[in-house]
Parts: C-alpha cells; sequence; structure tokens
C-alpha cells in the first residue's frame, strides 16, 4: 500500500464522511499518538514512541492548517516508520517537495491523504469548473488545511488539468504537474517577465483569478506560444510565488514528443 | 466499560447472533425468492454501514479519552543530569522499541534534551514492557 492509500483505508475504517469528522487529534489518539505542544527550536515538530504510544510534539503556528498537516505527518511516520530514528525536518509541504527525503515525502504523502481523503476532497474540487484561488481557500477551510497543502493536493487528484509551482525570488524551486498532463511540456526555470506571477513579486499586482496568459510565458517549449494558458498566483510569504496553471486548451494534450526539451521527470 | 465500549460489545454480540442464525438457515429461507446478487449486494452494504459505524464509535471514544486524559505529573528528569539524559536518548535511538523523529542531539538545545528525555522516560512508565498494544 502506498502511503496515501493507507490513509484512505483508515478514514475508511473509521467511518469518516464529512469533513468535519476530520479530527486529525482524535485518529491520531486513535492510532496511540498523543498531541501536546510545545515552542520547538529549529523543527516543527518531533515524535517520541515506545512499544503502541507515542508523544507527538507540535510547535504552536498561527494556522491551525499548518498544525493539523504536522500532526498528520507525525502520524504518517508513526504509522509507516515505527522503529526508527530519524531527523525531524520541517514539516512544510514545500520544503519536502524541493527535498529527496524519502521518509519525509511518505509522511507527507500520508497526511495530505488523511487530512484530504479523496473519497471527500475529489467531488468538492469536481463541484468546481477550474477552481480560483477564493474557491481554494473555501475547500482550505472546508478542511482546516492551508491553502498550500490543498493546492498541492488539488494537483495530486488528478481530475484537473493543472500545473502549480512555487518560485523563490525569480528562480523556481519546485512543481507539480497533475499526472496526467504530458510530460513533453517544460516548465521555465527561471520567471518569465510577462507572466503575471511576475508582476506580483515585482509590483504587488494580484492575480487571484484564473487569467488568459500565453503558454510561451510558462513552457520552454517552441511551440508553447501557440497556446493559451489560465494562470493565477498568490505569495503565501514574502519574496515566494505560487502559480496556478489550468491547460484549457485541448491540443496541448495531443502533441506528441518535444525532442527540443527532453521528458520531464 | 464506558457507553462507547459497551455498544461496540453490543454491536459485536449482534453481528455474531446474525451471523449464526444466518448459519443456520436454508438456502431457500435466506432467499427468499430473491436473487443471490441482490441478497448479496444487500449484505455486503449492511456489512459496510455497520463497520462504518463501528469505525465512527472508536473514533468518539478516541475523541472522548483523549479529553480526559492527563498528562502524567511525574517529573522524571529531577535527579538526571543533561549529559545523562543526552546518553539515554542516545541510546535509545538505537533500540528498535523506540521511534524518534527530532532534531540532532548535537544540535538540541539543554531544554529540549530534557524535554524529550522527560517525554520517552514518561512512555516507557505507562508501558514498561513496551508491548504494542
Amino acid at each position: 500500500m502506498t502511503p496515501g492509500q493507507r490513509a484512505e483505508a483508515r478514514i475508511a475504517e473509521l467511518g469518516i464522511s464529512d469533513p468535519q469528522d476530520l479530527d486529525i487529534e482524535a485518529i491520531s489518539f486513535d492510532a496511540g499518538v498523543q498531541v501536546e505542544y510545545e515552542n520547538l527550536i529549529g523543527c516543527e515538530a518531533t515524535l517520541v514512541g515506545f512499544g503502541g504510544s507515542a508523544i507527538a510534539t507540535i510547535k504552536p503556528s498561527g494556522g491551525r492548517g499548518r498544525e493539523r498537516f504536522s500532526i498528520a505527518h507525525e502520524l504518517g511516520h508513526w504509522e509507516m516508520h515505527r522503529g526508527n530514528s530519524f531527523q525531524c525536518r520541517v514539516d512544510d509541504p514545500s520544503n519536502n517537495l524541493a527535498s529527496d527525503a524519502k521518509l519525509e515525502r511518505e509522511a507527507d504523502d500520508f497526511a495530505s491523504h488523511i487530512l484530504m481523503p479523496s473519497t471527500l476532497f475529489t467531488p468538492v474540487i469536481k463541484s468546481f469548473k477550474l477552481p480560483s484561488l477564493k474557491q481554494v481557500e473555501e475547500v482550505a477551510d472546508l478542511f482546516q488545511t492551508s491553502m498550500l497543502a490543498t493546492t498541492i493536493r488539488l494537483a495530486k487528484i488528478d481530475t484537473l488539468p493543472v500545473v502549480m509551482a512555487c518560485y523563490t525570488g525569480t528562480k523556481r524551486r519546485w512543481y507539480i504537474a497533475a499526472p496526467h498532463i504530458p510530460k513533453r511540456w517544460r516548465l521555465k526555470w527561471a520567471l518569465d517577465e510577462d507572466s503575471f506571477a511576475y508582476d506580483l513579486l515585482s509590483s504587488g499586482t494580484p492575480c487571484h483569478m484564473p487569467r488568459k496568459q500565453s503558454a510561451d510565458a510558462w513552457f520552454e517549449n517552441d511551440d508553447a506560444e501557440e497556446f493559451e494558458v489560465l494562470e493565477q498566483c498568490y505569495s503565501p510569504t514574502d519574496g515566494q510565488v505560487l502559480v496556478i496553471l489550468y491547460l484549457t486548451d485541448t491540443e496541448m494534450f495531443e502533441r506528441g514528443f518535444d525532442p527540443s526539451v527532453g521528458r520531464r521527470r | 466499560m464506558n457507553t462507547n465500549e459497551k455498544f461496540m460489545m453490543q454491536l459485536d454480540n449482534l453481528f455474531e447472533s446474525y451471523f449464526q442464525e444466518l448459519r443456520a438457515m436454508s438456502d431457500e429461507d435466506v432467499l427468499d425468492g430473491e436473487a443471490p446478487s441482490s441478497v448479496k449486494a444487500r449484505a455486503l452494504d449492511m456489512l459496510k454501514s455497520a463497520k462504518a459505524e463501528a469505525g465512527r464509535i472508536r473514533l468518539a471514544t478516541a475523541r472522548s479519552k483523549m479529553q480526559n486524559a492527563k498528562v502524567a505529573g511525574d517529573d522524571f528528569t529531577a535527579n538526571v543530569s543533561l549529559e545523562q539524559a543526552k546518553a539515554y536518548i542516545a541510546q535509545v535511538a538505537n533500540d528498535q522499541r523506540f521511534t524518534l523523529a527530532a532534531r540532532k542531539l548535537g544540535e538540541m538545545q539543554d531544554e529540549e534534551v530534557m524535554r524529550l528525555y522527560q517525554q520517552i522516560r514518561r512512555l516507557e512508565s505507562e508501558n514498561p514492557s513496551g508491548s504494542d498494544s
């Protein structure tokens, strides 16, 4: 079973059928993990376990979504990595996406699925055509998750033609594409000056609704200029911008392999 | 035994009696003129609902136990030096009965070392055998 499947199986086992019932502290307690809050230094959370019981210590944060993600992440470690000792990382899914730490990614996947199980999350997303940031925020409120975790999950459920990326300054930090997006489309490493994301970073011009943008502002491919995408973006922290692109032109899915850019990993 | 646990026991008894009743019935009585596939589908639905209900009770039990859980008051750090606590944590980190996700020992501040030590000892005192249940 993948980490996501394990998390979803737990949700089914507990008969959870409403996002309101995703009480992560109770779910953790049921699994033997008591949650405590302490001002930790240099770590978002720690986990100590012995036998069938554990204590997850969470650093209080301004956002409940972030705290819930940390709890779910530690629960993931407990469920999948019991009996191991390892170094904690900052449990920000964004940081772990930029790294290749296997255990952390597994715990993040588990967390993402247990907080936003596909049985509950997918129907909500499907009720929107192409969710705007405002609508993603409503979903985040419903599931009590952070905007970041919600948008990452949005890409991973693979029901929308979405690519999301995070840029620090003008350099790309990480990106995720819905699995059905053709791998030929190669996202640029540097923010293009024509993108709305660049405007947001340089002059604070918001782009909270999906707006038409030439695809060559985002993709390296020579034929990108033939297409348009929908772009929206926000700035979760100073100097950082998160971009959501919708590839709405079906022809973008029909183009063959592009040897000029190779294959996306 | 609290209300939820009693309910879970009643639910188990209900399953058991339902199962025994089914075993005692002839195939004709079980089907009662219905197609086997629809009987099977209905039985599976019932089982699914019962499982979901049992899960909800389990979660409600966890929630109520969690609210009543009190952090043990014993201070296990009282007569322990920082060096002793560090040595103990290092030993625990290599013991498979323990799970540890924390910063590297050398990077931890003293306060953090003592907190971790306290938590380890607390878990040990709650379950001295380290059993999984």
